[in-house]
């Protein structure tokens, strides 16, 4: 989780409603309905709710691709449809959306060249993207040749292309496989280190709740709940405590010493590792012992200050 | 085989369908019974055979507004789906690719079909209401049959105005809905028709129509056909643009097949060649013989059926090289 | 200007990969290979050379002017329809670079293309002037008729509205005026007749033509006098006489026989030595008397002209290839504006029928008949309405528009060897590629900046 959130505001949203309308102008459905937030400088914040909830439309509302039909929205200081803000956003939506017949490395040329960056410096950037999402070897391959994972690996490379200050990532680790979710989280957790603000919307509870600082909950459009992540799943009646293994008379010992002080009796089980930890420590293992080169999990510049 | 069937009918259903929705198919249909209708409007009284430019026109827009419905239709439900991603939900399912095509290939045939009748009855409508010189017991002088006119040229906007108050109300789809009030718009002033005579007088129910355009029709709707099979053949290994290019230059050089590859002016050094290749392009020139009803001429009941085996023939062919070729042909 | 680059040359390289590039190339290599090999001329160098320029190329303009539309109507269209456009559209990325850099895109796609068609129509001609086996006479004809860049002068115009008036006089006196024909009809009617009076030679009469000073620019170059003779009713009899090119005070310093000239368009070669400098030229037509001879008609609506080498035909050919890219430019920005708007195939719709509706609308202002408003009506009790008035305007503004944008096809220029000019060029390069392009784009990147471009498109 992040430690370098401070009280500046990267996204203010005052009671934003979106609202579709039919051929005749007659609302079809509220997508959006009065919706308050604000997400500060630095912070990883999560945008949870089930499909239909306006997860994607509040974010197409913050980057100008919707219109919102009532409220107020301010992205970095200026309106969503301010050209200038967008310099300092990256953004992944939920499908990757690639020109087909670019290869990766052209398609990053192409948004690379939609920033002001100098021709050395965009090289430079490009080939620390291209090693981060594991693609250097593909590169020069068409996108529409790619599987999803891939295109979306090339999708999080172009949001990543302006070391943006705000990064707005839709279902990021969709398609991705349990490395590529690892590493998509690391690059969160290392961006919001430097202070970089974001924006996640997810189906998966897991990622959210590794890296996210705050959540909101969303229903039909409405906030349900919002929070720090930590004082939403903190369970105030229990706690746990984790010691080495100890040999069955000395944890004999020490539950009696334990029932004595609160009058019950405590449960005890073994930590275990999750499934995640497993595979990626298989895997990595895998690569060392095929002497492949493995991924940069975070790219130089973005790891930088 | 029951299964088969089923599934056939199914996609056939979807896709026929979904061509309707499409909100190109309603605008190339409306614009081409509106240009039916604004036909006879236009005309005056032409020296010669009355009726003729009317029903040439009404045919000759029946026959172009026909190929783009037809080659975009075709591309759109096949090419589309196939780069799309919903050819591969279908496909997953217990189909075979076989049933698949050939019911696309029927899908995009009905469309054409409903598109075929209404520009059907826009002809009929055209030459009955053009002006024309009468000289009977009842009516001597030129006549053009006002009401039916202005009835007929309402049609597109009477469609409009109906699937506009449905999709209002009832919150149907526009496309579909307007094409289907454009079929019974017409079929409604065609029959209205029926109740007067050419000065707008009530008199015996007669629908007052040359049939004999019918059949000329009809083997236009042939040649559609035709060109629908070579369109979706196309679609199963080009996207929508070479399609339609390669579909135009079949077209165009299908027309001039006569003329470039037969006869003394073939410019096909080896007869050989030339004959094979005026074999393998259709050739539009048996489907257009709007000529033929010059002079009250009619056409034949053999033509028609040869110029039916022939498109049957020639759409089986290409069909069953299509089907060869989706075989292969690898889905996202 | 990098944004904007970075977006052409995307559209360019998926135009390229899309397989479109290669598919049009093979279509114009048809076209502009096949179609002179298939279509057969008169058998003279001069009606294979037309073909060459007029169909060949003009048809080759066609096709690449309707793929030009058709994929600039799914270039922002299909991006939209594809998502992709929100990628672009959240970078720091102005709606007009996006249409701008599209434009370009196009434009470099039909350059290109455009330049295979012209070397490869300009390669043919060579090939076809190089392999022909006319003779000297029937190659001079060709390199001083088609291949060539000629400026033509018309006569100056006579005024006739005394004459028309005085007519006009009379027939109200006369009462031979029908009481439901409105005057307007009349003055046309009457100008009409009186035009043609004024065109018509009767045998052993003569009349002149005064063209405004011109210089030849150099005394070796030839001038052609091109005239347009009609046939009097049934009576197609065949006209003699004799042409005088000269001053008002030397009118004959340039004497040509004409024998037995039957209906159709005519050219007489003129020495330039005949044509006098800095003083205004008269042509004049003597028609012969005697019991053979017949009166002479000059087509109204297609006056005397003198045709004066300009340029040579390379760049006269240059030109018009340039004034043809301009179309392509129009073209472009028309497709672009309509895809910003609309989805691919209604896109494609709309644009097609906007350009078949320009073609029917310039017929229909063509029989725009002007509005007179002559003392000499108005004393009749003639009253123009101001409805009529503001009409006539309105139509007039429709037919001005409709010229300004229909009435720089190079070709039928080329076809009769007149010169495609810097002015003409100049003007094209205006209306056609700056002016309504600028208008287009303004329209369309207005349309695209209130447009939503995450809504579900069906």
């Amino acid at each position: 989780m992040s430690s370098t959130i401070n009280g500046e505001p990267v996204i203010k949203v005052t009671n934003l409603t979106k609202i579709f309308r039919d051929f005749w102008r007659r609302p079809k459905v509220c997508a959006v309905d009065g919706l308050d937030l604000e997400v500060k400088r630095g912070e990883i914040f999560g945008l949870l709710g089930p499909n239909g909830s306006g997860k994607s439309t509040t974010i197409k509302i913050l980057l100008g691709l919707l219109h919102p039909s009532s409220g107020e929205v301010s992205v970095m200081g200026a309106s969503p449809c301010s050209v200038k803000a967008k310099s300092n956003i990256g953004y992944l939506p939920e499908e990757s959306y690639l020109y087909p017949y670019l290869t990766a490395r052209e398609a990053l040329e192409f948004y690379g060249r939609l920033f002001d960056m100098t021709g050395t410096a965009r090289k430079e950037r490009i080939s620390q993207l291209l090693n981060m999402a594991g693609l250097t070897r593909e590169a020069d391959r068409p996108v529409g040749e790619f599987s999803k994972g891939m295109a979306r690996r090339v999708g999080l490379a172009q949001a990543l292309i302006n070391d943006p200050q705000l990064v707005i990532l839709d279902e990021p680790t969709s398609g991705l496989d349990p490395i590529g979710c690892r590493q998509v989280k690391d690059l969160m957790l290392t961006l919001a280190q430097r202070g970089k603000t974001i924006l996640l919307s997810s189906h998966l509870l897991a990622d959210v709740e590794d890296v996210c600082d705050r959540v909101v909950i969303l229903y039909k459009g409405r906030t349900r709940v919002c929070g720090r992540i930590n004082e939403l799943l903190e369970e105030r009646e229990s706690m746990r405590l984790t010691i080495p293994s100890l040999s069955p008379e000395k944890t004999k010992e020490v539950l009696a010493l334990i029932r004595k002080a609160i009058n019950q009796d405590p449960e005890i089980d073994r930590p275990s590792k999750n499934l995640e930890q497993i595979f990626i420590e298989v895997v990595k293992q895998a690569h060392k012992d095929s002497e492949e080169s493995c991924p940069d999990s975070v790219a130089e510049y973005l790891s930088s200050d | 085989m029951k299964l088969k069937i089923k599934q056939f009918l199914a996609i056939t259903g979807l896709t026929a369908i979904e061509a309707i929705h499409q909100p190109i198919f309603l605008l190339l249909s409306a614009t081409c019974i509106l240009l039916i209708s604004l036909t006879p409007q236009l005309l005056v009284h032409q020296f010669g055979e009355e009726g003729k430019l009317a029903r040439d026109s009404g045919l000759a827009f029946h026959f172009v507004f026909g190929l783009f419905i037809a080659g975009y239709a075709a591309c759109s439900s096949l090419a589309r789906e196939l780069r799309g991603g919903t050819a591969s939900a279908v496909l997953s399912k217990p189909v075979s690719r076989e049933v698949f095509f050939l019911a696309k290939f029927t899908g995009v045939v009905s469309a054409v079909i409903a598109f075929s009748i209404c520009a059907a009855i826009a002809t009929l409508l055209s030459e009955r209401i053009v002006l024309k010189f009468y000289d009977t017991p009842e009516l001597l002088g030129y006549f053009r049959d006002k009401l039916i006119g202005w009835l007929f040229l309402a049609v597109p906007f009477a469609a409009f105005l109906a699937a506009g108050v449905i999709n209002y109300v009832k919150r149907r789809p526009f496309g579909s809905m307007a094409f289907g009030f454009l079929f019974v718009a017409l079929c409604a002033v065609l029959v209205t028709g029926g109740f007067f005579n050419i000065k707008g007088e009530l008199a015996p129910f007669d629908l007052r129509v040359e049939w004999r355009i019918l059949p000329v029709s009809l083997l236009i709707t042939f040649a559609l056909i035709v060109l629908s099979a070579i369109a979706i053949t196309l679609s199963t290994w080009f996207s929508t643009v070479p399609t339609m290019v390669i579909c135009s230059l079949v077209f165009i050089i299908g027309l001039m097949s006569d003329y470039l590859f037969s006869g003394k002016h073939t410019i096909v050094s080896s007869p050989a060649v030339g004959a094979f290749i005026y074999r393998i392009l259709p050739n539009w020139q048996y489907f257009w013989i709007a000529d033929a009803l010059n002079g009250g001429g009619i056409v034949p009941a053999g033509y028609i059926v040869d110029t039916a085996i022939y498109a049957l023939v020639y759409s089986a062919g290409v069909l069953f090289l299509g089907m060869l070729l989706f075989r292969h042909v690898e889905i996202k | 200007m990098t944004k904007i680059a970075a977006i052409a040359l995307l559209a360019f390289k998926t135009a390229v990969r899309s397989k479109l590039f290669v598919s049009l190339m093979v279509v114009l290599a048809i076209t502009v290979i096949g179609l002179p090999l298939t279509a057969k001329g008169d058998g003279t160098l001069a009606g294979d050379i037309t073909i060459l320029l007029q169909y060949t190329l003009g048809l080759a303009a066609i096709i690449l002017g309707s793929v030009v539309l058709w994929s600039a109507c799914g270039t922002i269209a299909h991006d939209i329809q594809e998502k992709q456009i929100q990628l672009i559209v959240t970078k720091p990325v102005h709606r007009y670079q996006i249409w701008l850099g599209k434009w370009f895109g196009l434009l470099l796609m039909s350059a290109i293309l455009l330049s295979f068609v012209g070397v490869t129509v300009y390669a043919l001609l060579c090939w076809r002037i190089k392999n022909s086996h006319a003779d000297d006479i029937e190659r001079t004809g060709v390199y001083s008729e088609i291949l060539v860049g000629r400026k033509s002068i018309t006569s100056l115009s006579e005024s006739f509205d005394d004459e028309i008036h005085q007519r006009m006089d009379w027939l109200v006196e006369n009462d031979r005026i029908p009481e439901d024909m409105p005057y307007q009809e009349i003055y046309t009617k009457t100008k009409r007749r009186v035009l043609s009076e004024k065109s018509t030679v009767a045998p052993g009469q003569s009349k002149r033509w005064v063209f405004k000073p011109f210089s030849c620019g150099d005394s070796n170059v030839s001038v052609y006098l091109r005239f347009h003779l009609v046939s009097a009713g049934m009576d197609r009899k065949t006209v003699s006489g004799v042409w005088l090119v000269g001053t008002e005070q030397k009118p004959d310093i340039f004497r040509s026989t004409m024998d037995k000239c039957r209906a159709g368009s005519h050219s007489i070669l003129v020495p330039a030595s005949a044509i006098p400098a800095g003083i205004p030229t008269v042509v004049t037509f003597i028609n012969d008397a005697g019991e053979q001879a017949a009166t002479a008609m000059f087509d109204i609506d297609d006056g005397l002209k003198l045709l004066v080498r300009w340029s040579g035909f390379k760049m006269n050919f240059l030109r018009a290839i340039v004034v043809i890219f301009f179309y392509m430019g129009l073209l472009s920005a028309f497709g672009l504006t309509a895809s910003a708007v609309f989805s691919f195939p209604v896109a494609v719709f709309a644009s097609y029928a906007a350009v078949v509706m320009l073609f029917i609308a310039r017929f229909v202002v063509l029989t725009n008949q002007p509005i007179h408003t002559c003392s000499r009506c108005l004393e009749l009790g003639y009253k123009v309405s101001e409805v009529q008035i503001a009409m006539h305007k309105v139509i007039n503004g429709v037919e001005y528009f409709i010229s300004s944008l229909t009435g720089y096809d190079p070709v039928p220029l080329m076809v009769n060897g007149m010169v495609v000019s810097w002015e003409f060029t100049g003007k094209a390069l205006f209306l056609l590629f700056i002016l309504y392009p600028f208008s287009l784009g303004v329209i369309g990147v207005y349309l695209l900046k209130k447009r939503e471009l995450a809504l579900p498109i069906i």
